[in-house]
């Protein structure tokens, strides 16, 4: 968890301190880092460090303003939110945890031909069947909700005059669209402000990622662990898989990355990284 | 199911009282306890109320200290940033023109010297403070204004300003509000 956490907040404090080279391109120097939307008691890096943790921790205060951050700082916080897993927060952040490791005690069980066990408990197909259920329904309800929002946006004329919810153009207005149901549905409650959110379609729409983000990953893991508490207890043998080992750490790490970021990786390529590679 | 009923409705009620009244009114309590802090820690000038400490003030005139642009002019009861993205080009033509403004009001000064604080909004739009930069940069424009000198002038600049949160964290800064009451008293 500490590692994946270090793994998103070194880029966006980089980004951050880095500053913006627009505005390093009219010859201002930028050695205070991008200050937009950031306060001189924070500064650019204790700002950067706080938007990391709230979105690991679905905890959602700010203190500085996560829209005018730089494009890739802002992609790890959509990461923090996304994954749901480094920390996490009241209610979901183990849980999330927890689905991936019975994931990632399946897929390592099959790799090396070992019985999936977790506790001395054996791990079946409808404990699998579940953690997979609660692994896919917060992408679904992210890309979906996201995909849904592009394309009413889209398809309506002159979305400028009539829907107004962007506060920026291109790709940054795409990342306002992605960050808002990230963070619904990871139950954050952060945005990138500048997404004029209150009408009915972003207060329905989000409305219901919530609720479905919220209370599934809650009752998956709960059915999980109650059918684990009615099987039998198997003692541990020479086929028994063993999770605290280094080994079953990386590859726990591993299924995070692929089962968990993979996914959201086009979403991200569209929104943040494009407006970083524009912007230079 | 009616034990269960009895037991949730007796924790609802527990838990209001305790969190609904007792919360609020030991926090008021502990307010009256320490009057300056609870009441937003106010700034006082000549006798009277000036501001409060960490609500920044709007100053344009060239002969105080300048403060950071804001999003929402310095609407205390309307906070916020203006939420533009680092690549907007709306935004950069607002950066562009906070740039040329600075520095007709500074003529002294080159272009790379202006720190970034000064031309980018903060993100509650009432910022309190700026960075002792922000701050040196403006002494020249502010001793031809009111015949004091540059040297008086950096000394109360040093004087107000505040070292880092614990001495890690957040920057250097200025309490602009604190730092313009100084410079009044000058005179």
């Amino acid at each position: 968890m500490i590692l994946g956490f270090i793994l998103l907040a070194l880029p966006a404090l980089h980004f951050e301190m880095q500053g913006n080279p627009e505005i390093d391109k009219m010859g201002i120097s930028q050695t205070q880092g991008n200050m937009e939307g950031k306060e001189i008691r924070f500064g650019a890096a204790s700002s950067a460090i706080w938007g990391v943790e709230t979105t690991c921790t679905s905890n959602g205060s700010v203190n500085s303003m996560h829209d005018s951050f730089m494009p890739i700082s802002g992609m790890m916080l959509m990461l923090g939110m996304q994954l749901n897993a480094f920390f996490g927060g009241v209610g979901v952040g183990f849980i999330n945890m927890f689905v991936f490791i019975i994931l990632a005690i399946f897929i390592s069980g099959l790799m090396a031909g070992r019985t999936p066990e977790l506790f001395g408990k054996k791990i079946e197909g409808f404990e699998i069947r579940t953690a997979l259920l609660v692994g896919i329904i917060h992408p679904i309800l992210i890309l979906g909700g996201t995909a849904l929002a592009a394309y009413i946006w889209t398809e309506t004329p002159d979305p400028n005059q009539t829907l107004k919810w962007l506060n920026n153009p291109s790709y940054h207005g795409f990342s306002e669209m992605f960050y808002e149901f990230t963070s619904a549905a990871a139950n954050n409650g952060s945005g990138f402000e500048g997404l004029g959110d209150n009408t009915s379609f972003w207060n329905f729409g989000t409305g219901i990622s919530m609720l479905l983000g919220r209370f599934i990953p809650i009752i998956g893991p709960i059915a999980i662990a109650g059918s684990l508490a009615i099987k039998k207890f198997t003692p541990e043998s020479a086929g028994s898989l063993k999770t605290d080992s280094v080994i079953f750490g990386i590859v726990l790490f591993m299924t995070i990355l692929i089962l968990g970021a993979l996914l959201f990786f086009p979403g991200l390529v569209s929104g943040p990284v494009a407006e970083y590679f524009s912007m230079n | 199911m009616f034990k269960n009923l009895k037991i949730s409705l007796i924790l609802t009620t527990l838990t209001i009282i305790m969190f609904g009244l007792g919360y609020p009114f030991f926090f008021i309590a502990a307010g009256l306890l320490i009057p300056e802090k609870s009441t937003g820690s106010p700034v006082y000038a000549e006798g009277r109320i000036a501001g409060f400490e960490n609500i920044g003030q709007n100053f344009t005139d060239d002969k105080y200290f300048n403060g950071r642009p804001s999003a929402v002019n310095y609407d205390a009861s309307a906070t916020g940033g203006s939420n533009k993205g680092p690549s907007n080009p709306e935004y950069l033509t607002e950066v562009q023109a906070r740039i040329d403004t600075f520095l007709i009001h500074n003529p002294d000064i080159s272009k790379s010297d202006i720190p970034s604080d000064l031309i980018t909004a903060s993100g509650s739009g009432i910022d309190p403070d700026i960075t002792p930069d922000a701050a040196y940069i403006q002494v020249k424009r502010i001793s031809k204004n009111r015949s004091v000198s540059e040297e008086e002038l950096r000394q109360i600049i040093k004087k107000n300003t505040d070292g880092k949160y614990l001495g890690i964290f957040g920057e250097e800064r200025i309490n602009l509000l604190k730092l313009n009451i100084e410079l009044d008293k000058i005179h």
